[in-house]
């Protein structure tokens, strides 16, 4: 199973980028793929500045902006089968209290690997999604940042850095 | 109204909680409660249907075209450049 950042999905639907054939192809051969709701908010993020020219197919059904971006994220982890994983719960960090799950993990993994904020978060999932028993073997992105990544990923969560 | 009997198959404790509705007399019967919350449960549905229809279309659109409905251009370069200011 690979963990697939938001930039492969990006990669996929963009007709303007290089790397496009590439993500296509690997989102629709690869058969367990996996993202979180960072991937979801990253994605519906982008989508939402496409929103009015992506509206024009779907004009008949009248739908809200949010109903819209609604319908367009969920088309796009069907049509790449990819599992949409939340991960709830919070984590008691000393001396600064309960915090989200993934926002602890990520504020912890900080001390280890230098990253930026987005990127502590998506390792964060990808540890988190191991830890709840989810098979990752393989982080897939076109993101080069997460090269600073690669040993921590290999290293402690057993994880293969892909990038495109 | 003309009904159809459908075989389903319940976990236990979903069986345990029909029949104490019935036990309870909120339902006369395992079959009324289950048309019942089935009913709550379709409305529930109704209020996505749209968004449903709406999902099915970029599928059908795809299987006319060939082509995926969803075109994103100039996207990827400009999420790495936003991932960078934060």
């Amino acid at each position: 199973m690979k963990y697939i950042d938001t930039s492969v999905i990006v990669s996929a639907l963009d007709p303007l980028d290089e790397k496009q054939k590439t993500s296509l192809q690997f989102l629709e051969e690869e058969k367990e793929k996996v993202a979180s709701e960072l991937v979801m908010l990253e994605l519906a993020s982008v989508v939402s500045r496409r929103l009015d020219e992506l509206s024009i197919p779907l004009r008949e059904f009248s739908l809200s902006s949010e109903q819209l971006l609604i319908a367009i994220l969920v088309y796009v982890f069907r049509r790449f089968s990819i599992k949409f994983v939340k991960i709830g719960g919070s984590m008691e960090i000393p001396l600064l209290g309960q915090m989200s799950l993934p926002v602890a993990a990520a504020i912890e993994l900080s001390a280890k690997i230098k990253l930026r904020s987005l990127d502590l978060l998506h390792i964060a999932y990808v540890k988190l999604l191991k830890e709840k028993g989810f098979k990752i073997s393989a982080f897939a992105t076109l993101d080069e940042d997460f090269v600073k990544a690669k040993e921590f990923l290999e290293k402690e969560l057993s994880v293969a850095l892909e990038t495109l | 109204m003309e009904t159809r009997p459908i075989p389903v198959r319940l976990s236990k404790e979903m069986l345990e909680s029909i029949d104490l509705l019935v036990r309870l007399k909120i339902f006369n019967s395992r079959s009324e409660a289950l048309r019942k919350l089935l009913q709550i449960g379709l409305k529930e549905v109704e209020k996505h249907v749209r968004i449903l229809r709406a999902i099915e279309e970029l599928f059908d659109i795809e299987k006319k075209t060939g082509k995926i409905p969803i075109r994103l251009a100039g996207e990827r370069a400009q999420l790495l450049k936003e991932r960078d200011r934060l």
